[in-house]
């Protein structure tokens, strides 16, 4: 995929060789596969401190240049879904057309349903066993 | 960082469109830093200045929304009305067991924290209804997204046959 100009801001890359462009402080573009596996393991390492940011934007990933050309000549721009991902310190990303989509989005709903884990649940239902949980804990820590 | 100077005028400049007095957004600076960090209980309607971003069209305030339905459907809204340069961010910290989502066209910024599990599932269908807006194109149809479970739903309801 030609990127005119932004070349020397993204790399892009298979799973392997993403190690120097992190290193250097650049943008990997990935496949959705290893794009996914990365995600995951942004989010193993950021459980005791730090964030994980996706942001997920319409693109063409193409320059202002080239769509403007593209326009005049009336072809017409294949626009995908931009997801990007972060942890404050390397940040990795993927483009999802219309065919992956559906794959992608129900892939990347299963790494969150597993990693959101520390979110609060519904405290009407839970008001009796976490009393009976703080009783036990009271319990076994006087024994002790 | 831009000098107090260099952003007032460049509020200015970008004020043409609604045609708001220039002196507006000086006004509006210190409510835009504390409605970050305090929790959205200003009411927006009754505050001269905290006006909704859709009547302000120019505006950069950060807006944290209440309610869920409106967060959706004023985010669809915002990215129908330009697909191009609207994005949908989610941040997510596991040592709080915070979740942020923002949704902006870099002019006007809707923003939902929670705590909660549940809003985690709810956000679940945001996130299908932006894959298939920005994959497909902003027209395309999202009531397979939004309407999945309620379509599931349905018919295990009827067939079991019971007296309701």
């Amino acid at each position: 995929m030609p990127l005119m100009g932004l070349d020397r801001f993204v790399n892009i890359s298979g799973s392997k060789s993403i190690l120097l462009p992190l290193l250097l402080g650049r943008m990997v573009l990935l496949q959705p596969d290893p794009f996914l596996n990365e995600l995951t393991s942004m989010f193993e390492k950021s459980t005791e401190k730090g964030s994980v940011w996706v942001t997920l934007k319409r693109s063409s990933l193409k320059s202002k240049v080239q769509r403007n050309k593209m326009k005049t000549t009336g072809q017409s721009i294949e626009y995908r879904c931009l997801v990007r991902a972060t942890d404050g310190k390397k940040t990795i990303s993927t483009s999802v057309g219309m065919k992956d989509h559906q794959r992608f989005q129900s892939s990347y709903a299963t790494i969150l349903k597993a990693h959101m884990t520390t979110l609060k649940k519904r405290e009407r239902k839970d008001k009796k066993k976490a009393a009976e949980a703080e009783k036990k804990a009271a319990s076994s820590k006087k024994k002790l | 960082m831009m000098s107090f100077r260099d952003r007032f005028y460049q509020w200015d400049k970008t004020s043409v469109q609604t045609g708001s007095p220039s002196f507006l957004p000086l006004l509006h600076r210190r409510p835009n830093r504390t409605a970050g960090r305090r929790s959205s209980a200003i009411d927006q309607s009754s505050h001269p200045y905290l006006q909704s971003n859709l009547d302000r069209g120019d505006n950069i305030s950060m807006v944290y929304i209440t309610s869920w339905e409106e967060f959706v459907e004023r985010s669809v809204q915002l990215f129908r009305a330009d697909p191009e340069s609207t994005r949908y961010c989610m941040k997510y910290r596991h040592c709080d067991g915070k979740l942020v989502l923002k949704v902006t066209d870099d002019r006007q910024c809707l923003k939902f924290k929670t705590d909660q599990a549940q809003d985690a599932k709810k956000m679940e269908k945001l996130n299908n209804i932006f894959f298939t807006l920005m994959a497909r194109g902003p027209d395309a149809d999202i009531s397979e997204a939004a309407g999945k479970e309620q379509s599931e739903a349905q018919p295990t309801k009827k067939g079991r046959g019971r007296k309701q």
